[in-house]
């Protein structure tokens, strides 16, 4: 959005669908080379192996667009669903981060995001995760008080402090909390095509030994990834879908098993504290949120946008109050981030932007016309 | 002999400008080849092509100059380590006055026009070759171009050498030419002040003004340098906004400090209310000016400042630094101390909140500027290119 278009009608999200960046092209294209494939591998393992299960994560935002662009991937994933042995997780419906703005307006999208899960895969979810993982005992008390049984975070080493993700830890609250194991887990979201491209590849044999000589009795190895980590960030000549579907198989043959979130919760009794006021994310190698609030763009735009939830909320006007969810994804503040470092390639992946300037640039000019709208 | 054949030694022009450089050349030529003069404007240029290679332009009123070009990576506005393009910029300026030299060997001219250090080595070589005068038209000076701090020590001494060799001196506003006296120690009777012109001709009703509604829009045009005092901008912004929130400031420029400012302001909270356009040119600086409320020039130095009568021809109140050469011919511009943000404030919130002084003002200063033009200019540097060579002459 130009400055010549603040005070116009003018739709924030609509992109020409010729344009490399547009939602649309972006999501049939993620489609091709993820989606669809890895839900084949996994309806098929889920077929298979009975006792193969896992979670899956999927924003309201991620149900509305594949259901514009590629709903066949929504029916493999209500496929997968029916077995029963899928799990889908709370969060909340725009990928925002609410928690750290707004209670209110955070337990407003968890609850929108509930009912689409109801009524889209006839399911309720019971375990949350929050966006990007991020964690802090404020958002554990408030997801406790929303009546869920549990919460997914990150196992990061500055909260653990040497004690090992896979054991069941509760928040200071008492809501049980399942770690994500980041060494696996990042073995393969961000490895994997490194290990393929090196002299002694990662296979499924390693790996399911790996994971297996990880754990002890009564402990749970989390591996949270980004679908996709399979076939998008990890492309398919690697190997990684024979891989992921070996592993399993292999995993399962040697006597090993997977869990639900909900059994890892309900079969094992936290007694160590994960504790952490400052958030802590999933993210980069800090595993914090300087990703979408490391700089003074991205704080004053976080601030800015739930600055006007008041008027927003107050004003009834529904196509308004979409506009202003929409513009809490996080992405927007992700792409305004200037941190150098490895990170930097992740971040400028799917930017839609030529820089961060650029982005702010844009957002700025859209929170003009926000601000215009509730004059 | 009233029709003089000038060889005038440009560095920029449209379409290829990045500043107000380029607009007055423009101005300078079209209006002397209209009236009457001969030119042959050399310039610049970045493209793969033969040094000495011609075409011919049109003035407004229809009559052709020729236009001569040499391959030179010369631009303007560099950094004061002179290394704001990957190049030597004094190697390069020194390479392209030899060029300069070759291509206009067989040229008939009766005097030399060169515009601010860039194209002085060139000027001066002509002049020692041909040994006709050179005029030396001085549009900012290095330490304009600094804000006082940091000035590149070659490129000040490529300026001096200029004032030094040339036979007359054309600033364009008196405050350069107290600049060049004061602080050059050039002789006063060798400058000879000629106010810029203008070039904006808006038209109300032909561009749509339709955006930006019901909120005051307050504007700086220009690059976003030390120079022209964006931050100022910035604290003005952030004064004004405590009392008017629901105005709007735009930046329509581009230039180094570009990230810096956009930090600071979101630093300073001003998301939402403080807008970057980019450099606008043509249709979009038309709409802008059309649809502003309010001008702000915040020069820490600025020789003349054609923005500051762009914004006036559209009828737009303008708000200026004492420090300025639009200051001098503008007489309803609002004057301040570039620092003086307190001030700037207290005028914009005046004129904001006071339709009838923003309108009245508005429409005297749009008076005033059209009182500016390039034809009067041009007929004052026609008078002194006769006084120049009337010793010539006997």
């Amino acid at each position: 959005m130009s400055v010549f278009d603040v005070g116009v009608e003018e739709d924030y999200f609509e992109t020409d669908d010729s344009l490399d960046f547009a939602n649309g092209r972006v999501i049939r294209k993620i489609a091709e080379k993820s989606y669809r494939p890895m839900l084949h591998i996994l309806n098929r393992l889920l077929e298979r192996e009975n006792d193969f299960c896992f979670a899956l994560s999927i924003t309201g935002v991620m149900i509305e667009q594949l259901k514009q662009f590629a709903p066949d991937v929504l029916e493999l994933i209500k496929k997968a669903v029916k077995t029963g042995r899928v799990e889908i997780v709370a969060e909340t419906y725009y990928h925002s981060l609410a928690s750290l703005y707004s209670p209110t307006e955070f337990l407003l999208q968890v609850s929108q995001h509930k009912r689409l899960v109801e009524d889209e895969f006839g399911v309720v979810p019971n375990v949350f995760r929050n966006t990007e993982l991020v964690y802090t005992d404020k958002i554990a008390e408030m997801v406790k008080e929303a009546g869920f049984v549990g919460m997914l975070a990150e196992g990061a080493d500055k909260v653990l402090k040497g004690r090992s993700p896979t054991r069941p830890y509760h928040a200071p609250c008492g809501l049980p909390l399942l770690l994500k194991q980041y060494k696996l887990s990042d073995d393969i979201a961000f490895r994997f095509s490194q290990s393929h491209r090196s002299s002694k590849p990662l296979t499924a044999e390693t790996y399911s030994h790996w994971i297996s000589s990880s754990f002890g009795e009564g402990e749970v190895v989390n591996l949270f990834m980004d679908f996709e980590t399979f076939g998008e960030h990890q492309w398919a000549d690697t190997g990684i879908f024979d891989f992921f579907e070996s592993f399993v198989s292999r995993f399962i043959k040697t006597g090993n098993s997977f869990s639900s979130l909900l059994g890892a919760i309900t079969q094992r009794n936290p007694i160590d504290v994960f504790s952490s006021e400052e958030p802590v994310s999933w993210a980069d190698v800090d595993r914090d949120i300087t990703a979408w609030r490391g700089n003074s763009l991205q704080d004053d735009a976080l601030a800015k946008i739930y600055e006007l939830e008041g008027a927003v909320m107050g004003s009834g006007d529904t196509a308004l109050i979409e506009d202003w969810r929409r513009l809490q994804t996080s992405d927007h503040f992700y792409y305004m981030c200037t941190k150098w470092s490895n990170d930097g390639d992740v971040h400028a992946y799917f930017s839609p932007y030529g820089s961060p300037f650029m982005a702010y640039c844009n957002y700025n000019n859209v929170l003009a016309d926000l601000r215009l709208r509730l004059q | 002999m009233e029709n003089t054949k000038v060889l005038m030694l440009g560095w920029e022009y449209p379409p290829h400008n990045s500043g107000g450089l380029g607009v007055a050349c423009q101005g300078i030529v079209e209006n002397l080849v209209d009236l009457g003069q001969e030119v042959v404007l050399v310039l610049p240029s970045m493209e793969k092509i033969a040094d000495g290679e011609s075409t011919f332009l049109l003035s407004p009123g229809g009559k052709s100059y020729k236009v001569i070009y040499v391959q030179s990576p010369i631009r303007p506005y560099v950094g004061k380590d002179g290394q704001s393009y990957s190049g030597d910029i004094v190697r390069d300026v020194e390479m392209f006055a030899r060029k300069v030299l070759a291509a206009v060997e067989s040229l008939d001219f009766d005097l030399i026009h060169v515009h601010d250090w860039l194209t002085v080595p060139a000027g001066i070589a002509v002049k020692e070759k041909s040994g006709k005068p050179m005029v030396m038209h001085v549009h900012a000076t290095e330490y304009d171009r600094t804000a006082g701090i940091g000035a590149n020590q070659k490129v000040s001494e490529i300026e001096t050498k200029g004032f030094d060799e040339a036979d007359l001196i054309i600033t364009v506003s008196h405050y350069t030419k107290r600049l060049l006296v004061e602080k050059f120690g050039v002789k006063e009777e060798k400058i000879k002040v000629v106010h810029n012109g203008n070039n904006y001709f808006p038209e109300k009703g032909k561009v749509s003004v339709e955006f930006l509604k019901h909120s005051p829009v307050v504007i700086f045009v220009g690059r976003l340098t030390v120079q022209k005092g964006p931050d100022y901008f910035l604290s003005l912004a952030r004064k004004v906004l405590a009392k008017r929130p629901e105005t709007i400031f735009v930046f329509a420029g581009n230039g180094e400090m570009y990230q810096h400012l956009m930090l600071t302001s979101a630093y300073r909270r001003l998301s939402g209310s403080v807008l970057f356009a980019g450099f606008l040119r043509d249709i979009a600086k038309d709409r802008l000016y059309q649809r502003a409320d309010v001008f702000v020039m915040p020069s820490v130095s600025e020789p003349f400042g054609i923005v500051a009568l762009e914004a006036a021809t559209a009828g737009v109140p303008v708000i200026v630094s004492k420090t300025s050469g639009a200051a001098e011919v503008l007489l309803s511009a609002i004057k301040i101390d570039f620092w003086d943000t307190d001030m700037m404030a207290g005028s914009v919130l005046r004129l904001i909140e006071n339709g009838d002084y923003k309108r009245e003002l508005g429409e005297k200063i749009k008076e005033e500027a059209g009182a500016v033009t390039w034809d009067k200019a041009a007929m004052k540097i026609k008078d002194s290119y006769q006084q120049l060579l009337i010793p010539a002459n006997g």
